[in-house]
């Protein structure tokens, strides 16, 4: 990589840059002469920093979605639906039914939240199937920087900011906990913390299993999303090392046709995790807002 | 990793998309969808009772047509009976027509038979008186007498 061939200088994409310019975030906060910014890859993040990326490609997916679902259902018909409003009552009806299957008790509130969470975290996952360099070459030319070089970096999947998966996960908890006072009381819950699964004996034990499965839920429920979409995320990075420079490029040099195939290869495989993990994200709130509701 | 505000601002921003999906996207497409339902479902029920009735209707019909198809079997029935008494009345009628005629005929015969043997008996008896006149007025021989007798038996054969 180091000699600089043609008219088009491809020496400065240094793997290691290359992949740690698209690992790093449009950090917005407070840097260390006191003034509020842009944060560089090496200066301090406090905790008062904002990820402008994920905040803002969240927000504008869930508008998109809110809005797309809010359209439909304004006009809704009952008579013969039309495309998009068979495709939103099919959603609708998928989610309605696994809340169903799951959440016995009645709440008005738990299936527009599995909906949320569904429809949210599939838009999330599926900005992953862009190109990896598509958005943040926009954004280089829309800010006026040369890409890579001095561009701010800018990640466009949302659920490969923990931030944005342990908020999630975070409300759920939260949720549950709003769930178990709601539906069974504090006397009630704390009966259940306290003397299950052992009986009064084992108080303590109880509680600390309890507390550890409280823990692990919230746990799990975010770095499971996380990991699986930022794996994904980084293969399709080192795949885009595959491509060749243009440079290089003459006729019989079958490099070309690797990075297309690997992409697509992975891209269909990874179709069916931005499903599923949205899929699983929704059905296990649904279940542990189903147990918090629900007496042993 | 770099757990920052950023969660802060994500569960916000989370907390108000469930709470707007639920406030106002929800309702209307579920009842929507519930409305449809119910329709759907009375649009099946009043299928399947237009299905039964028609089912009704078709064997209320064959029956009808079985019944109508009997009357036409015994009207018929009963008006190649009726025809066949008309023909043998017919026949008998004018059998007697016949005899009648074929008696009339015949008396009418008899009557014209008697007249002519009538006549035929007048004419003997004139031509009986002529030869008789002759025979007086002559002197009779058993040739002459012969004469006669063979003459008058050639008028009348």
């Amino acid at each position: 990589m180091s000699e600089a061939a043609g008219p088009i200088d491809t020496s400065h994409l240094d793997p290691n840059l290359y992949i740690g310019h698209h690992l790093e975030n449009l950090a917005y906060g407070q840097l260390p002469n006191g003034s509020w910014g842009f944060l560089g890859p090496d200066a301090p993040h406090g905790f008062w920093t904002f990820h402008l990326d994920t905040i803002g490609f969240s927000l504008g997916l869930g508008l998109l979605f809110i809005l797309i679902f809010w359209l439909v259902g304004r006009k809704a018909t009952t008579g013969v639906p039309g495309k998009l409003q068979n495709a939103v009552e099919w959603v609708f009806e998928f989610i309605d039914n696994q809340v169903h299957d799951s959440f016995h008790a009645k709440s008005k509130f738990v299936a527009p939240l599995a909906l949320t969470i569904f429809c949210w975290i599939f838009l999330f996952n599926l900005m992953d199937l862009l190109p990896v360099d598509l958005v943040p070459w926009i954004a280089s030319l829309v800010s006026g920087t040369p890409y890579m070089d001095h561009s701010p970096a800018l990640r466009i999947v949302p659920s490969t900011d923990l931030n944005a998966t342990i908020a999630l996960a975070l409300t759920v908890f939260f949720l549950v906990y709003i769930f178990n006072f709601l539906y069974k009381g504090p006397a009630k819950f704390a009966k259940e913390v306290f003397f299950h699964p052992f009986g009064k004996w084992m108080l303590p034990f109880n509680l600390l299993f309890r507390i550890i499965e409280d823990v692990s839920k919230p746990i799990s429920l975010s770095l499971r999303l996380f990991g699986n979409m930022y794996a994904g995320e980084l293969l399709f990075i080192l795949m885009a090392l595959t491509i060749p420079p243009l440079a290089s490029l003459n006729w019989g040099n079958l490099s070309v046709i690797v990075y297309p195939i690997l992409n697509m290869a992975w891209s269909i495989f990874h179709i069916l995790i931005v499903i599923l993990q949205a899929f699983i994200f929704m059905t296990l709130t649904t279940v542990y807002l189903a147990l918090a509701s629900e007496e042993h | 990793m770099n757990i920052n505000a950023t969660l802060i601002v994500e569960m916000l921003t989370f907390l108000l998309f469930v709470w707007f999906v639920m406030a106002v996207v929800w309702p209307p497409v579920i009842r929507a969808l519930e409305k449809r339902r119910a329709q759907i479902a009375e649009g099946i029920a009043s299928a399947e009772n237009g299905r039964r009735a028609l089912e009704d209707a078709q064997k209320e019909g064959e029956k009808l047509l079985a019944e109508a198809r009997d009357k036409a079997a015994a009207i018929l029935k009963q008006a190649e009976e009726r025809a066949q008494v008309v023909v043998e009345q017919a026949v008998a009628k004018s059998k007697v027509e016949a005899e009648a005629l074929i008696a009339d005929a015949r008396r009418e015969l008899d009557v014209q038979l008697k007249a002519a043997k009538r006549d035929l008996y007048t004419e003997i008896a004139g031509l009986a008186l002529k030869a008789a006149g002759q025979v007086v007025m002559e002197d009779l021989n058993d040739e002459k007498h012969h004469k006669i007798v063979s003459t008058l038996v050639k008028t009348w054969s």
